[in-house]
């Protein structure tokens, strides 16, 4: 099967003498097509800084990473950058939506950036987009709400649908149910689960909450900075 | 990103930073109304002097020793001048740099002139008058008032006469005194803007004359008054008996002599032999040569030199060296507007970019590049600087109107005194625009750079 994603030894410090910290200690990981990742641990283990490296959104890390098969080392910034808009999406757990744009707006994001993308030439098609995705989030006809207006759970669906927006490849999420209450994180868990079963999406989801890792097809554990067997002992990988 | 998108993003920016930007752009328009209010000040005003006062594009030549002989020389010195031969004007008049050369021929010999009756009420007069001649193919069809031409008037001579009651007016006799003349018409004469200029705004009110202007010397269909020749309040002729001709002002031409009258060249020449001798008749006073542009007078002035002619007048020079000075200072006091507001842009915009750490890292994340972000603050500081120029350029112009409107109403009339101190050519609106856009670009730069820093991973993590 098709390798979405392939890191080897990924590693990445912050910091220098002393005070340095290794947020990433020798990852090696690999995300096949079609499968829905959870990687699991508590904060402060490393996920978020992961998955920054995992979506090419951080470039100072040592080891190797792959992404759809293409080494990214050689890559201009531009070129990755072509790379996150059409074939990433995102979901963070802050949201991170535009206070000063409409829902609507929000979700369209992404295509002031992908200009040549088949699915943002067409603005009609994209506008047709955009309702068929308010529609599957629950969300129809409040494209023109503002996200102070929205709660959480809703705004967060919003985020989801301006990830989906260019129906990207591969998900990454970083505790897309932190900011959530038990049941609007559910619904959103199940969001996500539906999105891999009927499109079959690639998604790879950090967090320190259990529920995300019950719709995984995997689940990877995390403990200071490397991956560790799920029933091993916390220092399979020589964690302080 | 395409501009669509470009544009998009800062249309956005405008509709919510409006008060950060309107503060920025502010500078912006203040420095870029200052730098062009007084750059279409200092062309006004160098217009005005340079165009009407003194010509910037044309130099008078004459002989050293004519230069300057003073009344005493005006008196006594009459036919000594060398004068400039009709071979110095040829030769001067193949250099490249040439467009045309006039030869000048002054009277050698004493004027007055007496006459006015038509428009000013009563008979005024001058004890002294410079005659100047000029060749009658240099005046142009525009600068004649009615339907007199500016031609000799022995071109076209009438019936034997002695006296002028034998003429029929307004024809007069004319001929060397107590000799037989033919009737001709008055001589035609033109007087300089300047003269007008000067008559009007200060001789006039000083003798309570109504101002002549141009309007009332047309109205009068070309006044008519007598010029006295061999005899004024300083002296005598050597040479012919004083007598008057009849002269006729049919014109102001810029060709003019500044203060006295011009006359077609040949009756000049006729005038001086008869009072003062062949010499005074054949060679020239003086040539002004019309350069093909501004810059190429002083190397006219050095082929001058070169047949030992001098220039008669240099404060054209000077004039447009103190213009250029003063209006480099007060277009300094613009640029240094524009040089604060382009600090005050880099600060704005350096808030602005750490206000949107994340929103830049989510354009990062959803496909931006660094160069992306970097053009979109270019593109919004360009966009302002444009805004505040045109600002800038709106004011600087109702500035400039208002000063007019002051200079017009409060100020007295002075010789020269224009409907307008301002000049607004394409290119200092032009300039005015690309130098609001390039300040305001400047201070950009920096905090663009920074927003193409922006490390995304960092700033999407954190939570808040
Ligand atoms: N920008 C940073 N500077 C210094 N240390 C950091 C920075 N980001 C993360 N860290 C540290 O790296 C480790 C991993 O952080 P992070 O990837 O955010 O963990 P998680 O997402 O699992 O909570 C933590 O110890 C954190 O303090
Ligand atoms: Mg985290």
């Amino acid at each position: 099967m098709e390798l979405v994603i392939e890191g080897k030894g990924l590693a990445k410090r912050y910091g220098e003498g002393p005070g340095m910290r290794a947020a990433l200690d020798g990852v090696d990981i690999e995300v096949k097509r079609g499968e829905f990742v959870a990687v699991l641990g508590p904060s402060g283990c490393g996920k978020s800084t992961l998955l920054g490296v995992l979506g090419g959104l951080d470039r100072s890390f040592g080891g190797k990473l792959w992404l759809f098969g293409e080494d990214i080392d050689p890559l201009s910034d531009a070129a990755l950058a072509a790379l996150r808009g059409r074939r990433i999406g995102f979901v963070f757990q802050a949201f991170h939506l535009l206070g000063h744009l409409s829902t609507r707006d929000n979700i369209l994001a992404p295509a002031l950036f992908s200009r040549d993308h088949q699915a943002v030439a067409d603005r009609r098609a994209l506008g047709d987009r955009v309702d068929h995705l308010l529609h599957e989030i629950g969300l129809g006809g409040r494209g023109d709400d503002m996200p102070a207006t929205m709660s959480g759970g809703e705004r967060q669906r919003v985020a989801i649908a301006r990830a989906m927006l260019l129906e990207p490849e591969l998900l990454l999420c970083d505790e897309p149910t932190g900011n959530l209450d038990a049941e609007t994180g559910q619904q959103i868990v199940e969001l996500f689960h539906r999105l891999h079963r009927d499109q079959n999406m690639t998604v790879v989801a950090v967090t320190h909450e259990l529920r995300v890792a019950e719709v995984a097809t995997r689940t990877l554990h995390m403990r200071g900075g490397a991956l560790v067997d799920e029933d091993g002992p916390r220092s399979v990988r020589g964690v302080e | 990103m395409n501009r669509g998108a470009l544009w998009t993003l800062v249309r956005r920016d405008l509709a919510r930073e409006r008060g950060a930007l309107v503060t920025s752009g502010f500078g912006i328009a203040a420095g870029t109304a200052a730098l062009v209010f007084f750059l279409a000040l200092g062309l006004g005003v160098r217009s005005v002097l340079l165009g009407d006062v003194f010509p910037i594009d044309q130099v008078e030549l004459e002989s050293p020793k004519a230069n300057d002989p003073g009344l005493l020389g005006l008196v006594f010195g009459r036919g000594e001048q060398p004068g400039i031969t009709a071979k110095q004007v040829s030769q001067l008049k193949a250099l490249p740099e040439v467009e045309a050369a006039y030869p000048k021929l002054k009277f050698s010999f004493p004027a007055s002139a007496r006459g006015g009756k038509e428009v000013f009420g009563r008979e005024v007069g001058t004890s002294e008058m410079i005659g100047d001649g000029i060749a009658i193919a240099l005046v142009a069809e525009g600068d004649l008032l009615g339907d007199f031409p500016f031609v000799d008037p022995l071109k076209h001579p009438g019936k034997p006469c002695r006296h002028t009651h034998q003429c029929e007016a307004p024809q007069y006799c004319e001929g060397p005194a107590g000799a037989d003349g033919v009737c001709v018409d008055p001589v035609p004469v033109l007087i300089s803007h300047y003269l007008i200029e000067i008559f009007d705004k200060s001789v006039a009110p000083a003798h309570n004359l109504p101002p002549v202007g141009k309007t009332l010397i047309e109205k009068a269909g070309g006044v008519v008054f007598k010029l006295w020749l061999g005899e004024s309040l300083l002296g005598r002729s050597k040479k012919g008996g004083p007598r008057h001709v009849h002269a006729r002002v049919v014109g102001i031409s810029d060709r003019a002599i500044d203060l006295g009258v011009t006359l077609p060249l040949t009756v000049v020449q006729r005038f001086n032999r008869e009072y003062t001798g062949d010499q005074a008749a054949e060679n020239f006073s003086s040539v002004v040569l019309k350069a093909k542009n501004a810059a190429s007078v002083s190397r006219i002035m050095n082929a001058g030199r070169e047949l030992d002619l001098v220039p008669r007048d240099t404060r054209a020079r000077d004039v447009s060296v103190l213009i250029s000075g003063v209006m480099a200072l007060l277009a300094l006091v613009g640029v240094i507007i524009l040089v604060v507001s382009a600090s005050n842009i880099a600060y704005t915009f350096r808030v602005l970019v750490s206000e949107r750490r994340r929103e830049i890292a989510l354009y990062r994340a959803v496909g931006a590049s660094a160069v992306d972000m970097m053009k979109w603050l270019m593109a919004l500081a360009l966009t302002m600087g444009a805004l505040g120029g045109a600002v800038g350029l709106g004011v600087s112009w109702l500035l400039s109107k208002l000063a007019n409107y002051l200079a017009a109403s409060r100020l007295p009339d002075f010789p020269f005194k224009p409907d307008s101190f301002f000049a607004f050519p394409w290119w200092l609106v032009c300039g005015g625009f690309l130098f609001a856009s390039l300040f305001a670009a400047i201070g950009a730069i920096g905090p663009a750079r920074r927003a193409g820093k922006v490390e995304p991973a960092a700033a999407l993590a954190s939570l808040s």
